[in-house]
């Protein structure tokens, strides 16, 4: 429909009402300069614009016309020039603040809708907002065709802000307007006559029809539907409907100002990510990072960008590199490259600071590089986990270096401020705390929609009783349902309620290995609190809990934790998803190839069972009840691969022959479970993916425990 | 907590078998040359690992330089102040007979010949000075057979239990991670300072030594896995946008009319107009539909417009009806002090809305959220302010006087009243007549409830 209000707006005709302050020798001179600029005489119309200006001086609005028309003799690229003019016109006009609030502004609604456009097309979107909602409180007096501009300008910013509820809002408005309108025209209220408004009737009509047609095929909406089929996850019809668009016929960005091709890529590569192709979706990112670098370059990026000048008006837009760095980000993550992650997700975070699960990749980032994951290998930095540190001296001087675990998860990145962005744990402890202050109070919420529930079904029995509207407790409500995330989506309650969960486990495992106890204990602690808890967060909450009240040497609270009936579930999340599902798509199927599993962590009860089985062994231990560790240990490991057996597993015999005084048999255990130096064989820690590599031998770990 | 190679190499020199000749004395003074306050418990824990791998320290003799240098540093304080006193608790300690394994288990620290434990013991005494005129080799020969052998700790021991009971139960169960694993196939060749040398420095130096590690128990501590969530990603979808620098096109259309109606308008906030000025003022906005919009009524001034010309404010509202601000005037209304001209607007508006509702559905939302309100601010005025009774029948008459009559000239408010309720009879009459032809059923069952409230009031 976009275009049909272009035509409209090009054919705006005059408005005649009689006016007594101007003379008609005015009145004509400024009809025939805007005779002239919409017939794209310029020059004419600068003239035209320049005779006026010597009959009368007063009206600032002959100045803005003037700099109207030179930006439009430009070809649109002075936008900063024509922002500088707009701005002083502005303080000419508010020499006097007082009247901020009043109608008066009605006057001057195109001097702001114009300074709006500009903030629009420099990105800066909330100021574009206040100067769009401003002119929206006083639309009815505005020419009808202003005020749709008005409108549309305004759902388009809400929509690149992500807050969609005001621009569906917006839109129902538009369509009463529009109706509004054309009643109007068929009373014959207003002084034209009822002729004129048949023919604009007929064609519209017969423009729909032919708009109808094209929009089928045009790439927006073929963009759109693929959009569509992504999010029920037809994924493969997502993909052949993005191809069907035409990507190579499109106008370029500086016409546009947008780049096809890098969305066609961006899109590709969402889908891809979608399917857990993570190879294919990071192949097809990189090259829309290259499309819009290339689109850059062909801008003319570097150089005038800060100017704002040299380049047309619309292609200030065109530029989308931090929403690939964030869709790339993610995918690196996802693949198991999280220092690269980082680097992208780094300079996205810049733009997209108010998105609490953006704070949280990163900080999932800087966890991910620093258990040692398959980056840190192939730069050969020292083995992270094992059990056998290192081997000193030779024959009868061997020695065995046992490795420390607490030594290697406890990290310190020493003289660096923790502000400075490195993936280090104390960096991903600051980007959580960003996290979870950006998500909304949890009790307030409760609350609040507790409330609106209560309202509605009040005033759902009792018609007319009630005082509170339900229209505007309903908006506030539909106000707090969504969290803005952008550049993608906004969040949903239930998706804010999981992600904070998330953030919460974090927090506390972040906690832990930087020696933060108590804040560790906290966190698991709210974190076990929360009501849609997944079972696998759970179990790591009981654990977090479990060590943080060791190191706080409050272990029968911690043994208390480590109760084995605690896990009973180890899905993660995905819980409301289904849910949703039910509701919004049951009637159509999906297919079933789309969306993945839920998955799970660890990977079976029963491996979730044993590892709080030997951390239950761990705590017994430390109150010197060597019995009921060694207990433990042997139920824990019976009930495991013995190739999936932890080193701390395996630590914790070898410390209970040692407390025992076997110190042979120990050594034993160690020599069965690693052979010496672990250059080469290391534990890999990502339970994820792998089951837990080797200890390298088959052990007869539990042959061992028993002798 | 790491040596340098070069302390340590200072460190060596003093322990090494040929300083064994030298008196304790004067390795006391060499070590003070070399090693400072601040470096004392660096040395000492090095000391304590070289104690506890009999491997690297073999002889008597370089024990018994490490025990008195542990001594030797915090000679100057209490003895359990000492912080290496559990070593020699430890080592003092009589063991029982029979449990010779648990000996060499417990701590690592192997024991001690029985000159040792007697220097040790003279240490936690008053030591003589004479005994550190002695080499540590002449100690080491001494015969102690027929010395007094054991020397009360228990003092010693109570002091460090206290202290141990303060430390976390986690700090306690600690073994140091340095595991001996003699290759039983090399045969002992004889001790090589140099090579032992190298395996200490290697142990000791560096970053993160191994010195510096311990064994305890420790949690399996698994990462949380990745947030799993879906549309994560950013979809990009072309809009392309259709947003244009506009020519201002009420250049030069400025009207002189708006001035004058302005300077009324201030007025009608102040005090109420003359009939000229209302008549005049009506008439504008009766041409102008839009007009009420420039004229600078906010909300904010609407209470002023009520209490001093009820009768503009009615039309104006009237006016701004189809305004998406009108809620925000309603609620303006509503909630503002209650008297008789504020009575008579909110009830005129809710009349007029009324016809306007049963031809056009758009609105319904504002309006049922006006009604709402509307009906409260009547209840409330029919029991706080009988006296004055609202005209609600001849509010019904505005349906009818809107369009077709001219408009009342205002009158000074003492008589307004009364005006009112005079010549409404009639009038009454038509509304009722107006309502019955509206059939929707939501109307009627209004209806029945103003009727009621009328039958209160």
């Amino acid at each position: 429909l976009l275009f049909i209000f272009k035509s409209e707006q090009n054919e705006a005709k005059h408005d005649g009402s009689p006016s007594l302050g101007m003379t008609d020798q005015e009145k004509e001179m400024a009809a025939s300069a805007y005779e002239a600029f919409t017939a794209g005489r310029c020059d004419e119309a600068l003239r035209h614009l320049e005779a006026l200006q010597e009959l009368t001086k007063e009206d600032y609005k002959i100045a803005m016309n003037k700099a109207v028309v030179e930006f439009y003799k430009s070809g649109q690229t002075t936008t900063g020039l024509l922002k500088q003019t707009l701005m002083s016109m502005k303080n000419q006009v508010h020499t006097s603040a007082e009247d901020v609030d009043g109608l008066d502004d009605v006057e001057n609604s195109f001097l702001y809708y114009n300074q709006a456009i500009i903030h629009y097309y420099m990105r800066q979107f909330s100021d574009a907002i206040c100067i769009g909602e401003k002119l929206y409180q006083f639309l009815e007096p505005f020419e009808e065709k202003f005020a749709q501009s008005v409108c549309f300008l305004l759902v388009d910013l809400y929509l690149l802000t992500f807050q969609p509820e005001k621009a569906l809002h917006l839109l129902t408005v538009l369509d009463k307007l529009s109706v509004q309108g054309s009643n109007k025209n068929g009373k014959g209220e207003v002084d034209t006559n009822t002729k004129d408004g048949g023919n604009q009737k007929a064609e519209l009509a017969a423009m729909i029809e032919a708009a109808k047609s094209k929009i089928h095929q045009s790439a927006p909406s073929l963009f759109l539907k693929s959009n569509f089929e992504y999010l029920r996850g037809n994924y493969r019809k997502a993909v052949k409907l993005l191809n069907s668009s035409n990507i190579a016929e499109h106008a370029g960005p500086i016409k546009t100002g947008e780049c096809v091709r890098c969305m066609f890529w961006n899109n590709l590569g969402c889908i891809h990510f979608a399917m857990g192709k993570h190879n294919l979706g990071i192949f097809y990112f990189k090259k829309a990072l290259q499309e819009n670098d290339h689109t850059c370059a062909q801008l003319g990026d570097g150089s005038n960008a800060k100017k704002f000048t040299g380049i047309p008006m619309c292609a200030l837009l065109a530029n989308k590199r931090y929403e690939l760095l964030y869709n790339c980000g993610i995918q690196l993550l996802h693949i198991g490259r999280p220092l690269a992650a980082f680097e992208c997700l780094m300079e996205a975070v810049q733009v997209y600071h108010f998105n609490p699960r953006l704070w949280l990749r990163l900080a999932e980032c800087c966890i991910s590089a620093n258990k040692g994951g398959s980056e840190q290998e192939s730069k050969g930095l020292p083995c992270k986990k094992g059990i056998v540190q290192s081997v000193v001296g030779q024959g009868y001087h061997r020695k065995i270096i046992l490795a420390s675990q607490s030594m290697q998860n406890t990290t310190y990145s020493e003289g660096q401020s923790a502000a400075i962005p490195v993936a280090s744990m104390e960096f991903a402890a600051i980007c959580l705390r960003n996290a979870l202050l950006l998500l909304p109070e949890h009790q307030q919420q409760e609350l609040k929609t507790e409330n609106s529930s209560k309202n509605s079904s009040q005033s759902g029995s009792t018609e007319s009783g009630s005082e509170n509207s339900d229209a505007c407790s309903g908006k506030g409500q539909d106000a707090d349902k969504f969290l803005s995330a952008a550049p993608s989506s906004p969040l949903r309650k239930q998706e804010v309620e999981n992600l904070r969960c998330s953030i919460l486990a974090c927090s506390s495992y972040v906690a832990l290995a930087l020696g933060d106890n108590l804040i560790a204990l906290n966190h698991a602690e709210k974190l076990l609190h929360q009501t849609k808890l997944s079972g696998s967060l759970k179990f790591l909450g009981h654990l977090y809990a479990a060590e943080a009240l060791i190191s706080l040497d409050r272990i029968s609270d911690a043994i208390a934790h480590l109760n084995p009936e605690n896990v009973s579930d180890v899905s993660v999340g995905m819980l409301m998803n289904e849910q949703d599902q039910g509701s919004d798509k049951g009637d159509e199927p999906v297919e079933s190839s789309g969306k993945q599993t839920p998955l799970c962590y660890p990977s079976s009860v029963t491996s979730a069972r044993a590892m709080m089985l030997f951390n239950l062994g761990s705590a017994y231990c430390l109150r010197s009840e060597y019995d009921k560790a060694r207990k433990c240990l042997t139920q824990a490991a019976s009930m495991m691969n013995s190739k999936e057996i932890p080193p701390e597993a395996i630590l914790l015999g070898v410390y209970l022959e040692l407390q025992n005084g076997n110190t042979q048999l120990a050594l034993q255990i160690i020599k069965r479970n690693q052979l010496l130096p672990t250059t080469q064989q290391r534990v890999s820690p990502d339970f994820r993916k792998k089951p837990i590599q080797p200890l390298q031998l088959p052990s007869s770990f539990t042959q061992i425990q028993r002798k | 907590m790491t040596l340098a190679p070069k302390e340590l190499s200072n460190l060596l020199s003093i322990i090494s078998e040929e300083a064994c000749t030298n008196s304790f004395e004067s390795l006391s003074t060499h070590f003070h040359h070399y090693f400072g306050k601040a470096e004392h418990f660096r040395v000492g824990s090095v000391l304590v690992m070289l104690l506890q791998q009999p491997d690297l320290l073999p002889s008597s003799s370089q024990r018994l330089i490490a025990l008195y240098l542990l001594w030797e540093m915090y000679r100057t304080e209490p003895l359990a102040a000492n912080p290496f006193a559990a070593v020699f608790a430890h080592l003092l300690n009589p063991a029982p007979a029979g449990e010779e394994q648990e000996k060499v288990l417990s701590g690592f620290l192997p024991p001690i010949t029985q000159p040792e434990k007697f220097f040790l013991s003279q240490l936690m005494l008053a030591p003589p000075r004479d005994l550190f005129k002695k080499t540590p080799r002449q100690v080491s020969c001494m015969d102690v057979g027929n010395m007094p052998q054991s020397v009360d700790i228990s003092g010693l021991q109570l002091a460090l239990a206290e202290r141990q009971s303060e430390l976390p139960t986690q700090s306690k169960a600690s073994f140091p991670s340095i595991l001996n694993d003699p290759d039983p196939d090399s045969s002992n060749s004889g001790f090589d300072s140099s090579v032992a040398n190298q395996i200490i420095e290697s142990l000791v130096t560096g970053p993160r030594p191994p010195l510096e590690s311990h064994f305890r128990p420790e949690f399996i501590r698994p990462p949380p896995p990745l947030h799993v969530c879906e549309d994560e990603l950013a979809w990009l979808n072309p809009t392309e946008p259709d947003h244009s620098i506009q020519w201002d096109r009420s250049m030069c259309v400025k009207n002189s009319t708006g001035v004058e109606i302005k300077r009324i308008m201030s007025k009608a906030f102040k005090s109420p107009l003359s009939a000229q000025q209302q008549s005049q003022l009506l008439a504008e906005l009766e041409k102008d539909p839009k007009l009420v919009y420039h004229i600078g009524l906010s909300p904010v001034k609407l209470p002023d417009l009520v209490e001093n010309n009820p009768l503009v404010a009615i039309e104006m509202l009237l006016k701004l009806m189809q305004s998406s601000q009108i809620t925000e005037y309603f609620s303006v209304l509503v909630n503002m002090d209650m008297s008789l001209h504020s009575m008579e607007v909110v009830n005129r508006i809710v009349w007029s809305v009324w016809s306007v509702s049963s031809c056009s559905r758009s609105s319904g939302t504002r309006l049922s959220m006006f009604r709402t309100s509307s009906s409260r601010f009547r209840l409330s005025a029919s029991s706080s302010a009988a006296s004055a009774r609202p005209p609600a029948s001849s509010a019904s008459s505005r349906l009818w006087t809107l369009e077709k009559t001219p408009l009342r000239p205002n009158l000074p408010n003492n008589t307004r009243h009364r005006c009112y309720t005079g010549g409404t009879e009639a009038a009454a009459k038509r509304g009722r007549f107006a309502l019955m032809h509206t059939r929707s059923v939501p109307v009627h069952h209004r209806r029945r409830r103003l009727c009621s409230s009328e039958e209160i009031l």
